[in-house]
C-alpha cells in the first residue's frame, strides 16, 4: 500500500530534506534555453519514392543545362546565400567584378587591395570583409553559419545563439559564443584575433583558446591556437605569453610572475597548455588571484576535472566581467 | 553597467523571423497548451508553426534531461536546439503521432550519444549571468546520478533537475506512471546509498 503522501513522486506532502536539497542544488542544471530558429519550409508528409526520383532527375537535368551553359548567370546573382555590397574597391565573386549580389555557398568573395565589402549573414549579423582579403560561404542552415577566412580581415558582429557562427581559417577555427570580432589572418594561418563583445573559441591542433571580451589572442602558434591575454596586458607579459606560445616552456614562470587579476583568464587557458605538474602551480598561482570557487581543488583541476573546470571558467568570467577596467570592460 | 551585462548574456537573434516562440494564432477553438502531443503533430503537420513551439514548451525539459544523462551540461542545451530541429525536418516520417514522446526522446539519446564522443577538450562555458552556475556539490550529484543505470538516471534527472513531478514524467516520455514511480524510488535509494545520504522520507517504494 502506497502511503498518502509521496513527495519524490508529485511533489505531495512535506519534503524529503535530501530530495528537497538536490532539487535545489541541481537545479542550476535545468533546462532555460530557447526555441531554435526553424527552417522556412515546413516539413513535408511522406511521399512515395516515384515523385521524388522525377524530381531528382529533373534537379540532374537543370543542373547539367546550367553547366553546359557555362554558368551564364554566375554564381553571385541571387538565390541563397549571403547578400553582399562591395563599399570600397573592388571585390570578386567567383570570376567577376561585382557591386553587390548573393555569395553562394561554396563561393568565393575576395577583395582588391583597397577593397572592403559588407555581407549579410544570414539573419543573425554581419561581417565587413577588408582589403585584399579572401572569403569563402562554407554553409549556411538553421544549425550553422560557417564561413572561411582564407586570408585578410573581418569585423563580424553576430547576434545568436552561442556556437552558431563559425569561421575557419587556415589553421584555427573561431567559433562565435555571441559576440563581436576583429579576425585578421594571413594564408599560412597566422594572425590575431580581437574581440570585443562576448567571447569566442579558438580550436586547432587539439588545443583550445577561450577568448572573452576585451581580450586577444594569436590565431596560430606552433603549439596550436595562442594564448589569450586582455589587450592592455604589460609588455613584459605579453612577450612571455608569446615566447611560451613559440614553444619556449619556461616562459610559464615569467607569465605567472606577471599575471595580476584581470589576467586570470590567460592563467585559466594554462590549463590545457602544461603538464600535470605545472597544472599544479598554475593553480596556486590563479588561486591567488581569483581564488577558486568552492569544490574547485587544486586536484580535481590538476586531473583535469571537467566539471571543476567548468565551474572555475563560469566563475571567472564572472569576476572578469565585474572588473572596473575600461580598457577590459565592454562597450555598449 | 547593464549594457555590458547584456555582453555576458546570450541574446536572441536580431530578428524574430523563424523562431517557434511566436505568439499562437487567434480563434482556436481550445488553448494549444491543452492538446494532446498527437493533436499537436498533426497542427505542426498542417503547417503551424506555433504548435510546433508548443510542442518545444512541453517537451524541451525531458529532452534536456536525456542530454544532461549523456553529455556535459554546458553541452545539453546545443541538443536540445539540435534534437528539436531534427525533429521538425523528419515530422513526416514519424507514423504514429501519438509515439511522439517516445520518438523525440530517441531522438534526443541518439544525438547525444553522438555528442558525448565528439572530442572536445575543455568545457565550454556556461553563461554566468543568465544561468546560476552549479555549485561543486551539484556537479558531484549530477555525476553520481549520471552513473547510475539508465532508466533511473534519466527520470531521476527529470525530476530532480528539471522540476518534474513523476506524472508529467509519464505522460512526456510515454513511460506508465508505474514504471516511473519505480525508476524514481529505486534510483533514488541508488543514489543515496552512493551519496551517503540516509533517507529522510517515508515514501513507498517500489510500488
Amino acid at each position: 500500500m502506497k502511503p498518502e503522501h509521496d513527495y519524490l513522486w508529485d511533489g505531495s506532502g512535506p519534503a524529503d530534506a535530501d530530495v528537497a536539497e538536490l532539487e535545489r542544488s541541481l537545479g542550476a542544471f535545468r533546462h532555460r534555453g530557447a526555441p531554435p530558429e526553424l527552417p522556412a519550409k515546413m516539413p513535408r508528409r511522406r511521399r512515395s519514392w516515384i515523385p521524388i526520383a522525377i524530381g531528382a532527375a529533373l534537379a540532374a537535368a537543370a543542373i547539367l543545362f546550367f553547366l553546359l551553359r557555362g554558368g551564364a548567370s554566375g554564381p553571385c546573382g541571387g538565390g541563397d546565400g549571403y547578400r553582399f555590397d562591395t563599399v570600397a574597391g573592388v571585390a570578386r565573386c567567383g570570376d567577376r567584378e561585382v557591386a553587390r549580389g548573393t555569395l553562394p555557398v561554396g563561393g568565393w568573395l575576395e577583395t582588391s587591395a583597397d577593397g572592403a565589402a559588407e555581407l549579410d549573414v544570414s539573419t543573425i549579423g554581419h561581417v565587413r570583409l577588408g582589403a585584399n582579403s579572401r572569403l569563402g560561404l562554407v554553409a549556411s542552415g538553421p544549425r550553422q553559419q560557417r564561413l572561411s577566412l582564407a586570408r585578410g580581415t573581418m569585423h563580424a558582429k553576430v547576434n545568436a545563439p552561442p556556437r552558431l557562427f563559425v569561421v575557419d581559417t587556415p589553421r584555427t577555427t573561431a567559433v562565435d559564443l555571441g559576440c563581436e570580432y576583429d579576425l585578421t589572418v594571413a594564408p599560412d594561418g597566422t594572425g590575431r584575433i580581437v574581440v570585443t563583445h562576448g567571447q569566442v573559441e579558438l580550436a586547432g591542433n587539439g588545443h583550445l583558446s577561450v577568448v572573452p571580451a576585451g581580450a586577444t589572442a594569436r590565431m596560430h602558434t606552433p603549439t596550436g591556437p595562442g594564448t589569450p591575454m586582455r589587450r592592455d596586458a604589460t609588455a613584459a607579459l605579453a612577450a612571455a605569453i608569446d615566447r611560451f606560445d613559440d614553444g619556449e616552456h619556461a616562459a610559464l614562470d615569467d607569465i605567472l610572475a606577471q599575471a595580476e587579476f584581470p589576467d586570470a583568464i590567460t592563467l585559466f587557458n594554462l590549463f590545457d597548455r602544461v603538464t600535470p605538474d605545472e597544472r599544479a602551480r598554475v593553480y596556486d598561482y590563479l588561486n591567488a588571484i581569483a581564488p577558486a570557487p568552492r569544490g574547485v581543488t587544486r586536484e580535481r583541476m590538476v586531473a583535469g576535472d571537467a566539471g571543476a573546470t567548468s565551474a572555475w571558467r563560469s566563475d571567472l568570467e564572472h569576476r572578469i566581467y565585474q572588473i572596473p577596467r575600461e580598457d577590459w570592460m565592454p562597450k555598449p | 553597467m547593464s549594457s555590458s551585462v547584456m555582453t555576458w548574456t546570450r541574446r536572441a537573434p536580431l530578428e524574430n523571423g523563424g523562431r517557434v516562440g511566436e505568439r499562437a494564432r487567434v480563434g482556436r477553438e481550445r488553448d494549444p497548451i491543452e492538446r494532446s502531443a498527437a493533436e499537436l503533430v498533426a497542427l505542426v503537420r498542417g503547417g503551424d508553426r506555433a504548435a510546433f513551439a508548443t510542442l518545444y514548451q512541453r517537451f524541451a525539459r525531458v529532452v534536456h534531461a536525456v542530454a544532461l544523462a549523456r553529455v556535459r551540461p554546458a553541452d545539453a542545451a546545443d541538443v536540445v536546439q539540435d534534437v528539436f530541429l531534427v525533429a521538425y525536418e523528419r515530422l513526416d516520417e514519424l507514423r504514429e503521432a501519438a509515439a511522439f514522446p517516445g520518438w523525440l526522446l530517441q531522438i534526443a539519446r541518439n544525438r547525444a550519444t553522438d555528442r558525448a564522443r565528439e572530442p572536445r577538450p575543455v568545457e565550454p562555458a556556461a553563461d554566468p549571468i543568465a544561468d546560476p552556475v552549479p555549485s561543486a556539490e551539484a556537479h558531484e550529484a549530477l555525476a553520481a546520478i549520471r552513473a547510475l543505470p539508465e532508466a533511473y538516471r534519466e527520470t531521476l534527472i527529470m525530476r530532480l533537475v528539471e522540476g518534474l513531478t513523476g506524472p508529467e514524467i509519464a505522460e512526456r516520455t510515454g513511460l506508465s506512471p508505474g514504471s516511473v514511480r519505480v525508476n524514481l524510488h529505486r534510483g533514488m535509494m541508488i543514489l543515496r546509498e552512493r551519496l551517503g545520504v540516509a533517507s529522510t522520507s517515508t515514501e513507498g517504494g517500489d510500488g
